[in-house]
């Protein structure tokens, strides 16, 4: 498998990605919550 | 599809079936708290376990704490996964030297092992340290299963409950799956896989003299039993190397390749009747359990059919392609010798049908046919058996939507199971449904967009576009499958592959839990004249023209511009 070049950056980048996604499923969490 | 193919496939299914009361018997009384052997001998472990966790660690949560505790371990399982994979270059047990994972691919990775999915767009063997495997890899089959089959009980919990307002706990459930059903279940299956000669050792690989006598093969080693077990049992997927069940050090003889592909399903089939018997009445387990072997089997003789009979083209071209003494006949390209079309065939259906995704062929080298069975078995959402836990608490949602339809058809209120479903449950159960469509064909529009993506397609015109699709429905639906043909490692795929598998997997399992707190909420109201039964051959009908006719509406626009069309144009003589 051919190695990418990894910037020191990528790996904050990635971690936004998963917090935005956290973010929303907690999100719908609440949502679930305020429907019910 | 041969007499000795029926009769393969019928020795599957009876034995499949004929394990689902004994285990799922078993299963009721570990979630239920009953004592057992094991309660005995692992008594101590367990304790231990709740000891580590902290002293609230045992009280009983409403559905919000349940989920929250269910996202919480979910994420720090995936930042673990991810931080060893990015230090294995500087963590032992790495006897090729491998460097850290690539940040895009490392995330991937995280969110596919941590949601069940296993999609791997790496190679096992040429990427991950033996620590990544054993210690990330693993210990995510183990935990990322017993999550979903913690979520499954919490709502069938819901399900029996009468004006309740907890579902119990997740870590007393997280801890007693692994405990009591996992683990077992994986050391016996491992070591009856290492007497069949498949490998389990720490050693560096292993450079071997080819037998032309012109050069040598490196031989990858490592601990692939243990990983193999659970990656079956827990609907992971994962292959310790990269060619996955077909490689002969994962899937070394004809019986490992029926205790894998068995494995496969067991889990989800019994479930089926733990939530009969939690709920005092199995007739409603074996309705659901029903529902899904009638859809397995007609998917998995669809996929026989479609590969004994082979390429049209070959037989107008002279060739013979009908199954004898001295041949298989039919389409043999990319299956194993050993296994055939049948065990092949059956291998396809089933990891699809669950959401395993571990394959013994490669999928891309299908009849377009052929290969629609493992898509389509993805595409309705991973409830035909599905994953373990998911699966049945995605077919629950199902039928909850099929008692609605019902109630509509003949204008009264829906109920199942004396409880009455009301305009929150229909807009959760409407979220679940939805939620895996449009991870698939946003991923799958993003993938066909973007240059990233576009160059890693090895072949034109539709099987191009079914390399793609199969790709993110597989990844959609938290199945892990690949079709092959396909170089799904670059940052667009990764980063909205791995987007798409969290999505699919929490924005589920959220709803889901919300629906169980909700249905533990209600009175129970017996049934009556205009109760309809949920047990019935009626209803399983009802259950399965629901499952198919949902994804088949979603889905049979994408599938005429891959699949289909392909069949077509390969009946008139093009072929991609």
């Amino acid at each position: 498998m051919a190695r990418r070049e990894v910037r020191p950056m990528d790996d904050l980048l990635i971690l936004l990605v998963l917090l935005i996604a956290a973010l929303l499923t907690y999100g719908l969490l609440v949502l679930s919550e305020r429907l019910s | 599809v041969t007499i000795n193919g029926w009769l393969q496939i019928g020795l599957f299914v009876v034995v499949l079936l004929a394990l689902a009361k004994p285990l799922g018997l078993y299963m009721a009384r570990v979630y239920d708290g009953q004592p057992m052997i094991l309660t005995g001998a692992l008594g101590w472990l367990e304790r231990g376990c709740y000891r580590l966790f902290g002293r609230r660690a045992r009280e009983e949560m409403g559905w919000k704490r349940y989920a929250v505790a269910v996202l919480l371990f979910n994420l720090l399982g995936l930042l673990a996964v991810y931080f060893i994979q990015r230090a294995q270059g500087a963590l032992p047990l790495n006897p090729q030297g491998f460097a850290g994972v690539p940040p895009d691919l490392a995330f991937n990775t995280a969110a596919s092992f941590a949601s069940n999915t296993n999609w791997q767009s790496y190679g096992g063997e040429t990427t991950m340290s033996y620590l990544t495997q054993m210690v990330a890899l693993t210990v995510q089959n183990f935990v990322s299963a017993a999550t979903g089959m913690a979520v499954v009980v919490a709502l069938i919990r819901g399900l029996r409950a009468r004006s309740a307002s907890t579902l119990g706990n997740f870590w007393v459930d997280l801890t007693r799956t692994t405990l009591y059903i996992l683990l077992p279940l994986s050391i016996l299956l491992a070591l009856f896989l290492v007497s069949q000669g498949v490998i389990q050792n720490l050693s560096a690989y292993v450079p071997s003299n080819l037998l032309d006598g012109d050069g040598q093969q490196l031989l990858p080693m490592g601990p692939a039993a243990s990983q193999i077990a659970i990656k079956q049992l827990g609907t992971n997927g994962g292959g310790f190397f990269n060619v996955n069940s077909a490689h002969p050090f994962e899937n070394a003889t004809v019986l490992t390749n029926f205790a894998e592909v068995l494995a496969i399903l067991v889990i989800s089939g019994a479930l089926c009747y733990t939530f009969g018997r939690m709920l005092g009445d199995t007739r409603q387990g074996w309705a659901v359990l029903a529902a899904m072997t009638v859809i397995f089997v007609i998917m998995t003789v669809g996929a026989g059919i479609s590969e004994q009979g082979g390429n049209p083209l070959l037989t107008q071209a002279g060739a013979d392609q009908v199954a004898s003494d001295t041949q298989p006949g039919g389409n043999m390209e990319g299956k194993e010798v050993r296994f055939g079309i049948t065990n092949s065939a059956l291998w396809a259906s089933a990891t699809t049908a669950a959401s395993n995704g571990s394959v013994n062929s490669m999928h891309d080298s299908y009849t377009p046919l052929g290969g629609l069975v493992p898509i389509f078995n993805m595409q309705y959402g991973e409830v035909v058996f599905g994953g373990v836990g998911s699966g049945l608490y995605g077919m629950l949602i199902y039928v909850i939507v099929a008692v609605f339809i019902a109630g509509l058809m003949v204008g009264r209120t829906p109920e199942y199971l004396g409880k009455k479903i009301g305009p929150f449950e229909m807009k959760m159960a409407v979220l679940v449904l939805l939620v895996p469509p449009l991870a698939v064909l946003f991923g799958t529009t993003i993938g066909v967009l973007a240059e990233a993506s576009t160059a890693g397609v090895q072949d034109g015109g539709p099987h191009g576009f079914s390399e793609i699709l199969y790709a993110f429905t597989s990844m959609g639906n938290n199945n892990g499958s690949a079709f092959a043909g396909y170089g799904a490692n670059n940052v667009v795929t990764n980063t909205v592959g791995a987007v798409a598998m969290i999505v699919s997997r929490y924005w589920i399992i959220v709803p889901v839990l919300a629906i169980a707190g909700a249905m533990a909420a209600k009175q129970r109201v017996p049934a009556s004249l205009g109760t309809l039964p949920t047990h019935t051959p009626l209803f399983v009908g009802l259950l399965i023209g629901t499952v198919v006719l949902v994804g088949a509406l979603t889905f049979i626009p994408a599938l005429a511009l891959g699949p289909i069309v392909e069949q077509l144009l390969l009946n008139a003589g093009t072929t991609f």
